[in-house]
């Protein structure tokens, strides 16, 4: 037993390029005493959690099973690389069962639907050439999205600030920073960071910070903190212990659509998209449908039977100026 | 001399009955799982921290509930009972040793609805061939993303070492116990649940408490 389980690892490492695993993602792991962990895949790679941390070689050489784990400590979190554990032994040594699966996004970080309030605080700018704050105080309320919010389950930070340019990573569980550089990279004249934090399932805390450079001057640093706050959950969440069959879920069985029958079209970037308003429907002319007993059945001609009659191509064709209604003459027709 | 005897008689009958409720959790005549449904995703309500405090020894006032529940399915979904069991473990972060509070705990969860066919299926052992085709279907599912597929395939390798199910006689309608997790997994009629033990004992400790708790949701469900 212990031989084939050796055999088909191996097997299992050498079906994997060398250069798949310096491209694989390493495992998370948020750990809290009392509640044991959740996994879930890292969206950047080892050697690329190198350069999101500055780290010169930490994660690109570490063993590719060890697993970088968040341990809860008081209001922080700690953070260190797990080498011998399995997931289930790291589970249980939290006071887990031990039963774990690996997610995409961090499975625990899930605010609640409903309708959000957003607080734009006071910002804080350093002396500056421009009156930058009221300018970025304007354009945060088009930016950040509010109101009724249904969140991505599981959680995306996206929802909170979704721009194509606006690049996202996770600092730690509950922490997110997104990076917009307009382009213009990292040593580019502005840079937009956006720092936040779920506090809670009803809170989220987050600050603007805004850089301008300037050649021969100072940068100008603005910042400008932001509070969401669930005002009103929608209802469904609380009744979720009040579901006529809780197995439901489980008996249905939808088949996939296998990839190779998938059509790969293309999404129209949201820029390019046409607001074409739809016709209200009090708007809506009524044509009366023409009942099926009502239509002609007129024969097609079966396709060997057409003629084919060459079409004159539009170069060709000679204009000739219609005679206008006054001047013709009306020639009786012979009976 | 008679009374003296009386009084061994009576000790060893109570300790034979003490033991037996240890190993066995026999489903009442009139047990019910409307209740255990109706409180699916709710097993709070089924049973008491008190209680759960008189099963595993501790007082009640130290016990926390965690409901672990990621993904909305009760297939998964776990209710913890937890503590912190006096110990302390550690961690290194940055070279540093950090102490941390050890935990203990007890968990209901894992509910299915499933015949006593498709339970012995379940939990039955697994060949090597069959642990094999299930690790390589991990491997080729394309629905699965390929460094995900890849460590839940080790995972696997690694658990099918030394994974084992022992079926259990006198627990609900049919029972398994799991190593080297600990966990009970028990049908009463049709419908399954599991009993998660992360306790400072030996197995057979883990095992005789998990088949109380069993023994209690049964008799919380029968009316």
């Amino acid at each position: 037993m212990k031989l084939l389980i050796k055999i088909l690892t191996i097997f299992l490492l050498f079906s994997v390029s060398n250069d798949a695993l310096a491209q694989q993602k390493p495992i998370i792991a948020t750990c809290e005493t009392g509640q044991g962990c959740s996994f879930q895949l890292s969206n950047v790679t080892y050697e690329e959690m190198d350069i999101v941390e500055g780290t010169s070689g930490k994660y690109k050489n570490i063993p590719k099973d060890a697993m970088i784990v968040y341990a809860k400590n008081g209001n922080g979190w700690d953070t260190y690389i797990e080498e011998k554990m399995s997931r289930s032994e790291l589970d249980k040594f939290f006071g887990g069962d031990g039963y774990t699966m690996i997610y995409l996004f961090d499975p625990k970080t899930q605010p609640l639907d409903g309708q959000w309030k957003i607080d734009i605080g006071t910002p804080s700018t350093t002396p500056c050439y421009a009156d930058i704050s009221s300018t970025i105080h304007n354009g945060l309320a088009g930016l950040s999205a509010g109101g009724l919010i249904t969140f991505p389950k599981p959680f995306n930070v996206k929802v909170l600030m979704n721009h194509h340019l606006i690049k996202w990573r996770m600092i730690s569980p509950n922490r997110y920073q997104g990076v917009l550089d307009f382009a213009g990279g990292p040593t580019g004249p502005m840079k937009l960071v956006y720092d936040v934090t779920i506090v809670n399932e009803k809170k989220i805390v987050g600050l603007y910070t805004l850089t301008i450079k300037v050649p021969t001057k100072d940068p100008c640093i603005s910042k400008i903190p932001i509070t969401f706050i669930c005002v009103k959950p929608n209802e469904d969440q609380k009744n979720k212990g009040n579901e006529i069959d809780p197995f439901a879920k489980r008996k249905t069985n939808v088949e996939r659509i296998p990839d190779e029958k998938r059509t790969n079209v293309e999404r129209i970037p949201e820029e390019k998209r046409t607001n074409i308003e739809r016709i209200p429907e009090e708007k809506r002319t009524n044509i009366e449908r023409i009942p099926n007993e009502k239509r002609t059945n007129v024969e097609r001609i079966p396709e060997e039977k057409r003629t084919n009659i060459e079409r004159i191509p539009n170069e060709k064709k000679t204009k000739v100026e219609r005679i206008p209604e006054e001047k013709r003459t009306k020639v009786e027709r012979i009976q | 001399m008679k009374k003296l005897i009386f009084i061994i008689a009576c000790s060893c009958a109570l300790l034979a009955c003490k033991q037996s409720s240890n190993t066995t959790a026999e489903i009442p005549k009139d047990f019910k799982t409307d209740k255990i449904v109706a409180n699916a995703t709710n097993l709070g309500a089924l049973v008491s921290k008190a209680e759960i405090a008189a099963i595993v020894g501790i007082n009640a006032n130290e016990i926390k509930l965690y409901q672990k529940n990621f993904d909305g399915d009760i297939a998964t979904a776990m209710l913890l009972f937890t503590w912190q069991n006096g110990n302390e473990v550690s961690v290194k972060v940055n070279g540093k040793e950090r102490k941390l509070n050890g935990s203990s705990s007890i968990g209901i969860g894992r509910l299915m609805k499933l015949s006593k066919a498709e339970f012995d299926e379940m939990y039955r052992a697994r060949t090597k061939e069959e642990i094999g085709a299930e690790i390589n279907q991990i491997v080729q599912n394309k629905d699965v993303d390929t460094d995900i597929a890849i460590y839940e395939a080790k995972e696997l390798a690694k658990k099918a070492k030394s994974l084992s199910f022992t079926k259990l006689e006198n627990v609900g309608t049919a029972a398994y116990w799991e190593t080297p997790l600990n966990v009970l997994h028990v049908l009463a009629n049709d419908i399954t649940f599991s009993i998660s033990t992360n306790l400072q004992e030996d197995e057979t400790g883990s095992k005789q408490k998990a088949i109380a708790l069993a023994s209690l949701i049964f008799k919380k469900s029968t009316p």
